[in-house]
């Protein structure tokens, strides 16, 4: 009897890495992304935008027919490059880009599933892995376009972590927890964390879009610079992983604003438990809120040009980060009060 | 932070010599999304160009041979591919300069109606332009925006010359077409949707911080050195030196209609984009002022009128466009030499024709401006960094097939 | 008469034509050029349009056409700068398939007029001495020394021929 439950008890766990919230649930969000995030620049933009592929829901399957495409390319093994590093890179970057949504609950019955107590911790720290993944990248291509936009990512990472982690370590000094579930029944006993702390989901905010490569700070693959950036000698599905890994860093940390500052799965449950009622609806409510975020990230592409890569540290080390401190000492005053 | 400040000095980082490995050369083109036809090799240290030359000539398409070997009207065209954003401006320079050597002077409807042709065609390829900086900076909005706007202009000149681009609108002795019916009020409607569009392209692209941070001096060409490196048109206003080939030496109608020619001082390339959004709105003005007050009369002078034959004639006088007899191939101009001068959309055209009395031009000599523009790339884009070489190439309009001829 | 200055009018012929706008200032010694450039310069003409030149067959004619943006005087004006080579007497280069002709170079009195030269080099085979960086700039380097822009240059009509290493 035991063993079957643990039996059933691992079977939940890998349904929850690999299908909800995990990785199908997360491909099938970033597809509808791309395709929306195109949709949207081009009703701005006077265009139709994807629309030949499958007409009759609007180029809905553009995606699907590109991922396709870049599934069938040809692979191209540029001479010069340090091969096992150019082929092994994009893989682990991907991989280290799904990892934080192990960490991630969608539901109060994570708990049971992955019975821990420091998930925030887990999933922020595994958030700063993926860009030495594309430091790589840029550093095995031997291209000198993907080597200057190698640089850049390092630049840009060094300046914006440190801001990121600030912002998420004064909602932790709020909640007092290092747990998202604590953290969001505090935040539907209390306030929505954004309104406890702006300060602190605007840094977040900032940080998301910097660490994703959007608007304006699409510095690392600025085109009429860098060509593609990190990705310019990739081809195929490599190529195809490389672009996709921005969205799922998107993905989760959308997922995790909507935990710390929207109020998580509130209103979809109050304290219920189950797979359905515990995992699965709360869930929905997370991933929709998270999907808002997603929705507007992407869309200061019709909006915004980049900015220097200069511009952009100077901002990180000379804003950005003076508003980290201010959320946590806003933070800390807060705790004190509560 | 004042993101906007001045991080370099040119004067200082014109003198630094990188040491041992830390200068990299970076081959931009003549297959990269920001080069267009041409090769711009880059010196860098670190992030900072310490020196570039510009490869042009991937798109040389001998312009000049090809039109000393062929009868004069048929270098119209040649011309015309040259300058595929500027077409009517080419055509008439051309004109001009063949026009002062045989001695034919155009009637005031046609002078009326070439310059209405040059200010249309000057927005387009003004938009063109600001699009392609848009698309420099990573707004694709701009890009879409000005592409799309430049639409309604294009179908203007479709409708006055019967060709989208490659109009061949202008001849010697006056132009091809008349002005169809209810071209005026299809101008009128254009020009007041354009003059709505400017709200939108100042909050989405004038007034945008992003852009503000990017381009405010960055490319700094202070009055004298563009006077010294020879630029033309609006990078030359933008740098504060009132000169304007449409004042300077009038041609066409330009000597009876009013209007300013707007000056920046600064010279960066913020002043460089505004300038083309005030010198579009100068362009409203002209028009506006060209459609009030065109004189009638014929389109063709009648020293050329009256070598048509009757059958030509009847083809003017009902379509009210003109036929041109088969000899006009052959003609043969007196030996002389002439020059002609107008002000493009990118800056002024110069051409020097020099004839032998033979059907051929002896010497065919013109200069775009792209190609005077040419020395922003290898004397001003040194001492700023990487990502402004962009911003500075976007925002000279330049177009690499127009330089290279 | 715009060009009244004594320094010009000693070493230059200069003729006015109204009617197609050409001031033509032909020097008629090679020497004497700088200087007549150099006075110009200092008259206001601070800019060169186009560097041209005229295959005569006996004789090369090399022109500058210069003008001014600052002086609102001479705005209207463009001077053509002219100087005759005669070709006729060159000594043939292998290296090239016509010799070169020497003329001074005058990038150091107007800089706009450096791309303009480079082009007149690699057309006319004109070698501009004192020029800072004479290489070709629009045509492919398999054609330098052909100066395909002189009168004497022709094509095998057969077709294009290339001759790959």
């Amino acid at each position: 009897m035991g063993i079957l439950l643990l039996i059933i008890w691992l079977i939940q766990d890998l349904l929850y890495l690999i299908v909800f919230p995990g990785l199908i649930v997360a491909m099938v969000l970033v597809i509808l992304l791309i395709y929306l995030e195109r949709k949207i620049a081009a009703k701005v933009q006077m265009r139709f935008g994807p629309l030949y592929v499958s007409r009759k829901v609007g180029g809905a399957l553009q995606s699907i027919s590109d991922l396709l495409r870049f599934s069938f390319q040809e692979f191209i093994l540029p001479v010069g490059s340090d091969s096992i590093a150019f082929l092994m890179a994009p893989g682990f970057m991907f991989a280290f880009a799904m990892m934080p949504l192990i960490f991630i609950p969608v539901g109060p019955y994570y708990s049971y599933l992955f019975p821990s107590t420091l998930t925030i911790l887990f999933s922020v720290a595994l958030i700063t892995i993926t860009p030495i993944y594309a430091i790589i990248v840029g550093w095995a291509s031997d291209n000198k376009f993907s080597f200057i936009g190698s640089l850049r990512e390092a630049l840009l990472v060094i300046s914006y972590e440190i801001p990121l982690l600030l912002s998420v370590i004064a909602m932790v000094i709020v909640y007092k927890t290092l747990n998202y579930i604590p953290a969001v029944a505090f935040q539907e006993t209390h306030l929505p964390g954004i309104i406890l702390n702006p300060i602190a989901a605007l840094v977040f905010i900032i940080v998301a879009i910097r660490s994703t490569g959007r608007f304006p700070f699409d510095i690392t693959e600025a085109d009429s610079e860098l060509v593609m950036g990190l990705y310019t000698e990739y081809s195929a599905l490599f190529f195809g992983i490389g672009m996709a890994t921005p969205y799922i860093e998107l993905y989760a940390l959308s997922l995790i604003f909507s935990l710390l500052f929207l109020g998580g799965w509130w209103p979809a449950s109050g304290h219920a438990t189950g797979l359905l009622a515990g995992l699965f609806m709360p869930g929905v409510m997370v991933i929709i809120k998270a999907f808002i975020v997603m929705i507007v990230l992407v869309f200061l592409r019709a909006v915004y040009p980049r900015y220097r890569v200069d511009q952009a540290i100077r901002s990180g080390w000379e804003r950005i980060i003076y508003l980290g401190i201010i959320a946590v000492i806003i933070s800390i005053l807060e705790a004190i009060i509560i | 932070m004042n993101l906007n400040e001045k991080v370099y000095d040119i004067s200082e980082v014109g003198s630094i010599e990188p040491e041992g490995d830390r200068e990299i050369v970076l081959q931009i083109g003549p297959a990269h999304p920001g080069s267009g036809h041409m090769r711009i090799k880059a010196w860098m240290d670190g992030d900072i160009i310490t020196k570039v030359d510009a490869d042009i000539g991937f798109v040389h398409r001998t312009s000049e041979w090809l039109s000393e070997r062929r009868q004069f009207i048929k270098a119209i065209p040649i011309v015309e591919r040259i300058m595929l954003p500027d077409t009517v401006h080419a055509n008439l320079a051309y004109v001009l300069a063949l026009e002062k050597i045989l001695d034919v002077e155009p009637p005031p409807r046609a002078q009326y109606l070439r310059s209405l042709a040059a200010e249309i065609n000057r927005i387009t390829s003004h938009l063109y332009g600001i699009g392609l900086f848009g698309i420099f900076l990573g707004s694709s909005t701009v890009y879409m925006w000005a592409f799309g706007d430049r639409e309604p202009f294009i179908d203007l000149m479709e409708m006055l010359t019967g060709a989208r681009i490659t109009n061949s609108y202008i001849v010697p002795g006056g132009v091809r077409w008349e002005m169809p019916k209810g071209f005026k009020e299809k101008a009128e409607s254009t020009l007041q949707y354009m003059e709505n569009r400017f709200n939108d392209y100042n909050d989405m692209w004038v007034k945008n911080p992003v852009v503000e941070a990017r381009t405010v001096n960055v490319g700094v060409v202070d009055r004298n050195r563009a006077i010294k490196l020879g630029v033309v048109g609006p990078n030359l206003r933008a740098s504060g030196v009132d000169y304007d080939t449409r004042k300077a030496s009038p041609y066409a109608a330009y000597k009876d209609i009013d209007f300013e020619v707007p000056r920046m001082d600064h010279g960066d390339t913020y002043d460089r984009l505004l300038i083309r959004i005030e010198e579009i709105k100068q362009s409203i003005r002209i028009i506006r002022q060209i459609l009030k007050d065109i004189p009638e009369g014929k389109i063709i002078a009648d020293s050329i009128y009256s070598q048509l034959n009757p059958v030509m004639k009847k083809v003017f006088e009902q379509q009210q466009r003109v036929m041109f007899p088969a000899f006009f191939n052959q003609m043969r101009p007196a030996s002389a030499e002439s020059i002609a001068r107008v002000e493009a959309g990118r800056g002024e055209i110069f051409f020097y024709l020099r004839t032998s009395g033979d059907k051929y031009p002896y010497r065919f000599r013109w200069v775009t401006p792209s190609f005077r523009n040419l020395a922003y790339f290898t004397d001003v884009a040194v001492g700023y960094k990487l990502a402004d070489l962009p911003a500075i190439y976007g925002s000279i309009d330049y177009f690499p097939p127009e330089a290279d001829r | 008469m715009i060009i009244n200055n004594e320094d010009i009018t000693k070493t230059a012929q200069v003729k006015e034509d109204e009617k197609r706008g050409i001031v033509d200032i032909f020097v008629t010694d090679i020497n004497a050029l700088k200087d007549v450039a150099l006075s110009l310069s200092k008259m206001g003409f601070d800019h060169c349009l186009s560097v041209t030149c005229v295959d005569y067959r006996s004789r090369m004619s090399v022109m500058w056409h210069i003008s001014s943006y600052s002086k609102d005087e001479y705005k209207g004006h463009v001077l053509q700068l002219r100087i005759d080579v005669d070709t006729s007497k060159l000594t043939p280069d292998p290296n090239y398939r016509a010799p070169m002709i020497n003329v001074p170079s005058l990038v150091e009195v107007w800089k706009s007029a450096e791309f303009n030269e480079r082009e007149a080099h690699e057309m006319f085979g004109i070698n501009f001495q004192g020029h800072p960086d004479l290489r070709p700039i629009l045509l492919s380097e398999d054609f330098y020394g052909k100066w395909p822009m002189r009168k004497d240059f022709t094509f095998d009509k057969s077709g294009a021929k290339y001759e790959f290493e």
